[in-house]
């Protein structure tokens, strides 16, 4: 008897780490069946979430073993409810693929933080990006000389790269700005039309692009300027760690406050806030920057995992309740208290009452799954409050950023160089027109 | 109607220009993206070009419409069109070559219906009421698609489409009745017979489990069959059986559409276009996806 304990208790063990054991395997067996014969027969589109429960619960088998495989099937098939609809876009976030929510069970490792990365800022960011009047206004050196009668071959031309930048074509305006940046002799217009084509790459969203045109400024005279662009590129791909590193090499002058608002800004995209606070505090004071060093993190909401899981525990449901998902707590409380009225009815000494024991066990071990995979998606439910909560926080720290000057000033740049196209110097203007 | 396009285009070309320019070459040979930068700078340099600026954007939109990007391409093709009333046509038309191909037909027939509301030449009319024909035949609205022909002047090929018969046809409505009298039945009816008896297999099963239940006295289990496996797959076979009568349905206008098409002989009217533009604005054979584009739409 206790030899037969033991390998049982020997078997779970095994079931629970192993990925290719007897259950696992019989588990893939048996929800592909499911698949292939029972699926069909209930209509289409049933599931509201895009790896649909079955195919959830597979993989979840697969890669967490059997029996966290089985609970966290059992909490989704709990939270697969129409409830979960109000919770898209604060605990269900990406593109609704085919009319389902995105859910993937990696997200529901309550050992594992989650895969879904913070969005890119990209499309925030380019509407700051936007020195869009400054840049177009800033090439003085077009001037439109007389049409000749026959049309010659436009050479490489900064007044059409801001055009072209202008209006929107970016990956052209890209390419224009590279040829100027390569035919032209001054090295202060040359480095205007690389930072100018990495601009344009980066609105055009060609991140390895960008970060090429802005590293082969490194020689150049504006290599300041070209540490700051690869950091921003980094940041818009959403590399924090290599953003802050690039960032960090800027050391001059009117670069240098900038470059260190936008570290502090992948800081508190990281969700370190208090780091990305007390970076900002070392800001000389803009308003908003002081009032972004004063947000430090401790003011967010947050929710015990322990304590959820105790109340889900007590109560099932309470914990999803307390962890802000009402719905889910109510179908929870519904499921569980469900089955388990239905075992208690067999299990009592009623005239109706399961006397060979197997409705009994069946019901019972089924409540005994959907009430241990409860009291898991409680503690899943808190950690998704919690980073909900966080992520609500960066983007009250993102409306605030987005009121920093964190462009660079090309502007500057131009003033070095005359006003004037002389036709010696700017050999790239002779051609046009 | 593509006569014209090559026309205007022409004229315009050799009246104004004595040499193919960059773009124009590029365009030929396929080179998309760089012939759409080629005619925007172009367009840049306009005030010392020979061709006018609505030629212009008129190219660039058909570049951009090779290069696939449609809505870009529609914008440029439309402002074409405004700027130099005699492209209008030339461009529109394009635009309706550029969403067939993409198989957007719906796009393709809106815009050459639209074009018809302002042609009075009685030949152009013609055609262009055959080209609708042509497009309403391929998003199989083949009722309508004989009319266009009736309209364009060719009778034989209405008579054509009025000599093939209506595929079989499966009334949603019947499916869902028969499925709700005896569960299965109703997707046999639409043609998924392994499905529609395992269909019947498991909820007859299950509500002569739920008798045996009852008769035992045990309402328990009786009613939690009942709620849980009946319920279930009762309305699935019910919903199974809707969503496969409305896909026989699909499948039998395709087919005859792809009868009918052919039968037709049509006047390849994509290969003026396709000369103007340097590549083929020809789509493919009709495919299985036409149907699903058009249901998914």
């Amino acid at each position: 008897m206790l030899v037969r304990t033991a390998l049982l208790v020997f078997w779970l063990a095994g079931a629970c780490v192993a990925r290719y054991d007897p259950l696992s395997v019989c588990g893939d067996w048996m929800i592909g069946g499911y698949k292939l014969v029972l699926s069909p027969l209930q209509g289409q589109n049933l599931c509201n979430f895009s790896p649909t429960c079955s195919q959830f619960t597979k993989a979840a088998i697969r890669t967490q073993g059997f029996l966290p495989g089985v609970l966290i099937g059992a909490d989704r098939l709990m939270r697969c409810n129409t409830f979960a609809w109000s919770y898209y876009d604060t605990y269900y976030t990406g593109p609704v693929i085919d009319g389902r929510m995105p859910d993937r069970v990696e997200n529901h490792i309550a050992w594992r933080s989650r895969t879904d990365e913070p969005g890119l800022v990209v499309a925030a960011q380019s509407e700051r990006l936007g020195t869009r009047s400054e840049t177009s206004d800033v090439s003085v050196m077009s001037r439109r000389l007389p049409a000749s009668t026959a049309p010659a071959p436009p050479g490489p031309s900064l007044s059409f790269a801001d055009f072209l930048y202008s209006s929107g074509e970016y990956s052209q305006a890209a390419a224009e700005y590279l040829r100027v940046r390569f035919t032209v002799g001054s090295p202060m217009l040359s480095g205007y039309a690389g930072l100018m084509a990495g601009e344009s790459y980066l609105r055009a969203e060609d991140f390895s692009g960008a970060r090429r045109a802005f590293m082969d400024l490194r020689t150049t005279p504006v290599l300041e300027f070209s540490r700051y662009g690869v950091g921003r590129t980094l940041f818009a791909e959403a590399e924090y760690p290599e953003a802050r590193a690039a960032l960090d090499s800027v050391v001059s002058a009117p670069l240098a406050q900038q470059a260190r608002a936008l570290a502090g800004w992948t800081l508190f995209k990281q969700h370190r806030f208090a780091d990305g606070a007390s970076v900002l505090s070392t800001l000389q004071s803009a308003l908003p920057a002081q009032h972004l060093a004063t947000m430090d993190g401790r003011d967010i909401r947050r929710r015990s995992r322990l304590a959820s899981s105790l109340l889900s525990a007590i109560v099932p449901g309470a914990g999803q309740l307390y962890s802000g998902r009402a719905g889910d707590g109510a179908y929870s409380f519904l499921t569980v208290v469900g089955t388990g009225l239905v075992t208690w009815w067999y299990a009592a000494d009623l005239p109706h009452r399961d006397r060979t024991g197997v409705k009994v066990s069946i019901f019972g071990v089924i409540t005994a799954l959907f009430y241990a995979g409860n009291v898991y998606g409680a503690n899943v439910a808190a950690r998704d409050y919690n980073l909900f909560q966080e992520r609500r926080y960066v983007q009250r720290a993102d409306s605030l950023f987005n009121l920093l000057p964190l462009e660079p000033d090309y502007r500057s740049l131009l003033d070095s160089v005359s006003p004037v196209p002389d036709t010696g110097k700017w050999k790239v203007e002779s051609g046009n027109d | 109607m593509t006569f014209l396009l090559v026309l205007l285009c022409q004229s315009a070309i050799c009246n104004l220009q004595s040499e193919i320019s960059l773009g124009d070459s590029l365009l030929k040979h396929g080179f998309n993206h760089e012939a759409a930068r080629e005619f925007r700078s172009s367009l840049y340099h306009s005030d010392s070009g020979s061709l006018t600026a609505g030629l212009i954007r008129m190219k660039l939109g058909l570049s951009l419409g090779a290069d696939n990007d449609l809505p870009t391409a529609a914008e440029e093709l439309r402002t074409a069109g405004r700027l130099e009333p005699g492209l209008s046509e030339p461009a529109q038309t394009a635009l309706a070559g550029f969403y067939a191909r993409r198989r957007r037909y719906d796009l393709a027939e809106f815009e050459l219906s639209d074009l018809l509301v302002f042609t009075r030449d009685s030949t152009r009319r013609a055609t262009l009421n055959s080209a609708i024909g042509w497009l309403r035949l391929q998003k199989g609205d083949i009722a309508s698609a004989a009319k266009s022909y009736e309209l364009a002047g060719r009778p034989e090929v209405a008579s054509t489409i009025g000599a093939t018969k209506e595929g079989p046809r499966r009334s949603p409505t019947t499916a869902a009745v028969l499925s709700s009298f005896i569960p299965g039945s109703g997707e046999i009816y639409a043609g998924h017979t392994v499905t529609g008896l395992l269909g019947f297999a498991i909820t007859a099963g299950s509500l002569a489990g739920a008798v045996w239940a009852a008769k035992a006295d045990d309402w328990v289990s009786a009613s939690i069959i009942v709620s849980t496996l009946f319920w279930r797959f009762y309305n699935g076979s019910r919903s199974n059986a809707v969503a496969f009568a409305e896909e026989f349905n699909a499948g039998s206008r395709h087919r005859r559409v792809v009868e009918i098409s052919n039968r037709v002989v049509e006047p390849d009217w994509f290969r003026e276009a396709d000369s103007l533009t340097g590549y083929s604005l020809r789509p493919d054979t009709v495919s299985v996806e036409n149907d699903k584009v058009e249901k998914g739409k």
